[in-house]
C-alpha cells in the first residue's frame, strides 16, 4: 500500500524543456570541414541518449525497467517540511527540502546514470566509462552499470583519489574499476605523466582520458551533466516535487538549487515553468566559479580537450582553472544551454556564495534538519538562508533542492 | 511530395553550378534552394562547409539571373538561402536576390542568433519584395513558431538535425508529428541529413509535403558527375511520386 502510493509519485515520462523555451535553443556547432564533432558523438555516447538529445520530444517515456530501478534506489525522494529550520530563522513562511541525498548513492546523479547505463547495455555495450571529480558521478555510474549487468570504469582526478579513499571503496564495492587520472591507460594520460609523474589531475584531463578509453575500446562514455538529455532525465526531481506539493496542498513561491553543469537545477525547476508562471527561481553558484556574472554567453567547448562539440552557454572558458574549492561539482566552467538561455532572459536569477558562508550554512542547516548536505548543495542552502533573512515576514513557500548528502566530504569541516 | 534541391551558388565553379541547376530543373525539382556563399556557414556540416569556402572564390551575384532564368520560367521556384548579412549589406543583398528572379529567402540563423530583430528583418525582406521562408527545427519552441508562422511565405523549411549532412539518431516520426501539430496544414519541406531512400519513403508515408537534399549531392558536384546526379534525382523521383 505504502509502496504503491510512493510509486505513483515517480513520473512516467521525462520532461524536456526545449519545446517550451521562450527562444530557440542554439544548436551545437562543429567548425571542421573534415569531420563533424556532432556526428563523432555516435562513437562515444549510447545511441538512445543521442536520439533523445536531438529529437527534443517534450515527453520521453521512461522505460519500465528504469522506473523500477528508480524505485529501488530510493525514488521518489522525500519532500521534507523543515519546520524546525523555519522556527530557528523566525520565518513566517514555509520551507521544504527536496532531498536528493536520500538516493542510495547520495545524490541526484543516479537519475541519469541509470537510463544511460540501461541504454548502453541494451545496445550491447559491455562496459561504460566516465570521469569523476568529487566522486558523486563516479559512484552513480558504478551502481548504474552494476544494476544493468555491465562493467564500468571511472577515471578519478588524482587529488580526489588520494583525498577521498572511501569514495573509491564504494565504487569498488559496486564493481567498478577506479583509476587515478592522469593514468598510464591512455595516450593522453601517459603524455602528461611523462612530463610530471605526480600531476594532481583535473576534471578536463579525466574527461579526455575517459573519452579516449571509450573510443579506442569501443565502449560508451556517460556524461554527468550539461547535455540536454541529462537535464531531461533529471526532470524526475521537479515532477515528483510538483506531485508532492499537490498532496501537501501548497503553492510554490520560490525554488532554489545549486548549479555546476546545471543538471540538478534544471531537472528541479524546468517542470514548474509552464504551470507556475510566477514562481521565483534562483540558481546558486560558487563565487569562486562565477559563470553567470563573469562568464560570457557564447559558444564554447563542453570539455577541456575540445573533443566534444561547442555549445552556446554561459562559460568562463573551457580552459578555466578554478581555485581549489571544496565543492568539486561546482567547478565546471559552463552551464547547460537551456539553463543559460533562461538566465540570460532573466527568467532565472542567479546568486553566488563563497566557501566560508557555505560552511556556516551547512552547520546551521544540519542542526535543524539532521542533514549534513553536500558542499554543492550547501550553496543552495546558503542562498535560501539569505533569502529568508531578507524576507522574514513574507509567507512565501520556499523549496530547496538538496542535491546530495555530504557524508564523504566531511573533511571540509576540519579545514 | 515535392523535391527541393540545394546547391551552393558558384560551387565548384559558376559553370558546373549552372549546369547542375538546369539539370535539377529538367529532372523535376520543384524548388531550387540557392545557398549564397559566406565565410562562416555556422550550422552546416563538413560537406556544405567545404562548398562555401570554394564558392566564395568564384561567385558573384551578377551571373545568377541568367543561370536561373530557364528554371524559373519552367516553373521551378527558387529560394535564396543566406546566413544573416551585416545590416549595412542587407539592403543590397535583397536587391541582388530580387534581380536574380528569386522571390523567397531563408535566413537559417535568423531565429537563433538574431531573434530580437526577427520582425524587423522579415519586414525589410517583404519590403524588398521577398517572401520570408522560415527555418525551424526540433529545438525551435512551439511558441516561437506560433508567433512567426503568420509572416511566413509559401512554405516552411524544417531541419531534422542540428546540422546539415551529418548522421545522428533521431525519431523522424516524433519530429514530424510535433512539426505538423504546430505548423498545421502549411507546406513543410524537411531537410538536413536526408540521404537514404528509406528516410525519403518514411517522410512520404508520414505526409511530408517535401524533402530537401543538399549534402548528398556535393560529391556529384565536386566530380562534375552530372549523369550520376540525374540518376540520383531519378531514384528520389521514383520514391516520392
Ligand atoms: C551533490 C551534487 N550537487 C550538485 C552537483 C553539480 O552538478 P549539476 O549542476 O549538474 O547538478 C554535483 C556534481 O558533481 C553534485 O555531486
Amino acid at each position: 500500500m505504502m509502496e504503491s502510493y510512493r510509486e505513483e509519485i515517480i513520473p512516467e515520462n521525462w520532461y524536456n524543456v526545449v519545446p517550451d523555451l521562450p527562444e530557440p535553443l542554439p544548436p551545437p556547432k562543429s567548425e571542421s570541414e573534415d569531420r563533424s564533432s556532432i556526428e563523432f558523438l555516435n562513437r562515444i555516447l549510447p545511441a538512445e541518449v543521442l536520439r533523445q538529445e536531438f529529437t527534443f520530444s517534450r515527453y520521453e517515456k521512461i522505460p519500465e525497467e528504469v522506473r523500477e530501478m528508480y524505485r529501488i534506489v530510493g525514488r521518489p525522494t522525500p519532500l521534507i517540511r523543515a519546520s524546525l529550520l523555519e522556527k530557528k530563522l523566525n520565518y513566517s513562511g514555509k520551507i521544504y527540502l527536496k532531498y536528493e541525498g536520500a538516493t542510495v548513492t547520495g545524490s541526484h546523479k543516479i537519475n541519469t546514470a541509470l537510463p544511460q547505463a540501461f541504454y548502453a547495455s541494451r545496445e550491447g555495450v559491455d562496459e561504460v566509462v566516465t570521469e569523476t571529480g568529487a566522486g558523486q558521478w563516479g559512484t552513480a555510474t558504478a551502481l548504474a552499470a552494476a544494476m544493468n549487468g555491465i562493467s564500468s570504469k571511472v577515471f578519478m582526478v588524482r587529488v580526489s583519489y588520494d583525498q577521498k579513499p572511501l569514495r573509491k571503496t564504494v565504487m569498488n564495492i559496486y564493481g567498478s574499476s577506479v583509476v587515478p587520472s592522469p593514468s598510464m591507460e591512455t595516450e593522453f594520460g601517459r603524455k602528461i605523466l611523462d612530463h610530471s609523474m605526480d600531476h594532481p589531475g583535473s576534471l578536463g584531463i579525466a574527461i579526455s582520458e575517459a573519452v579516449e578509453y571509450a573510443l579506442t575500446n569501443n565502449k560508451r562514455y556517460l556524461l554527468g551533466s550539461v547535455m540536454n538529455s541529462v537535464l531531461t532525465h533529471q526532470s524526475v526531481i521537479g515532477q515528483e516535487t510538483i506531485r508532492q506539493i499537490e498532496i501537501e496542498g501548497i503553492e510554490p513561491d520560490v525554488l532554489i538549487g545549486c548549479v555546476g553543469g546545471g543538471s540538478n537545477f534544471g531537472g528541479f525547476v524546468f517542470p514548474f515553468l509552464k504551470r507556475f508562471r510566477n514562481v521565483e527561481m534562483i540558481a546558486s553558484t560558487a563565487s569562486e566559479v562565477p559563470k553567470f556574472s563573469k562568464g560570457s554567453y557564447k559558444y564554447d567547448f563542453i570539455d577541456t580537450a575540445g573533443i566534444l562539440p561547442r555549445i552556446r552557454m554561459y562559460s568562463l572558458g573551457s580552459d578555466f582553472v578554478p581555485s581549489g574549492i571544496y565543492a568539486g561539482g561546482l567547478r565546471y566552467h559552463g552551464a547547460a544551454p537551456s539553463l543559460s538561455l533562461l538566465v540570460k532572459k532573466g527568467r532565472i536569477k542567479s546568486e553566488e556564495v563563497s566557501e566560508p558562508e557555505v560552511k556556516d550554512a551547512l552547520r546551521f542547516f544540519a542542526a535543524a534538519t539532521g542533514i549534513v548536505a553536500a558542499p554543492e548543495s550547501g550553496h543552495a542552502i546558503a542562498t535560501a538562508l539569505r533569502y529568508v533573512k531578507g524576507n522574514l515576514h513574507e509567507k512565501r513557500n520556499i523549496i530547496i533542492n538538496v542535491s546530495g548528502h555530504g557524508n564523504f566530504d566531511l573533511s571540509i569541516f576540519n579545514r | 511530395m515535392k523535391l527541393a534541391v540545394y546547391l551552393t551558388a558558384g560551387y565548384p565553379s559558376n559553370e558546373v553550378f549552372g549546369a547542375f541547376a538546369s539539370a535539377a530543373c529538367t529532372a523535376g525539382a520543384d524548388r531550387l534552394e540557392i545557398g549564397l556563399p559566406v565565410r562562416e556557414p555556422k550550422y552546416d556540416g563538413p560537406e556544405i562547409r567545404r562548398t562555401h569556402a570554394r564558392a566564395l572564390e568564384n561567385f558573384s551575384m551578377g551571373g545568377l539571373a541568367s543561370t536561373l532564368k530557364a528554371c524559373i520560367n519552367g516553373g521551378t521556384e527558387a529560394t535564396a538561402l543566406r546566413y544573416m548579412p551585416d545590416p549595412a549589406e542587407f539592403g543590397s543583398i535583397l536587391g541582388d536576390i530580387r534581380e536574380s528572379g528569386i522571390r523567397q529567402m531563408i535566413i537559417p540563423d535568423l531565429l537563433i542568433d538574431h531573434y530580437e530583430e526577427r520582425f524587423a528583418v522579415i519586414e525589410q525582406m517583404n519590403g524588398a519584395g521577398i517572401e520570408w521562408i522560415p527555418f525551424y527545427n526540433p529545438a525551435t519552441p512551439d511558441s516561437v513558431i506560433l508567433e512567426t508562422i503568420d509572416r511566413a511565405g509559401k512554405w516552411v523549411y524544417y531541419g531534422l538535425l542540428p546540422s546539415t549532412g551529418i548522421s545522428v539518431p533521431t525519431s523522424v516520426e516524433t519530429v514530424y508529428q510535433r512539426a505538423r501539430e504546430v505548423i498545421g496544414n502549411r507546406e513543410i519541406v524537411f531537410g538536413f541529413g536526408i540521404r537514404d531512400s528509406q528516410q525519403v519513403s518514411l517522410l512520404r508515408d508520414l505526409g511530408a509535403d517535401g524533402i530537401a537534399i543538399g549534402s548528398a549531392l556535393v560529391n556529384f558536384l565536386q566530380n562534375s558527375d552530372i549523369e550520376g546526379f540525374r540518376n540520383y534525382l531519378g531514384v528520389l523521383n521514383a520514391i516520392r511520386n
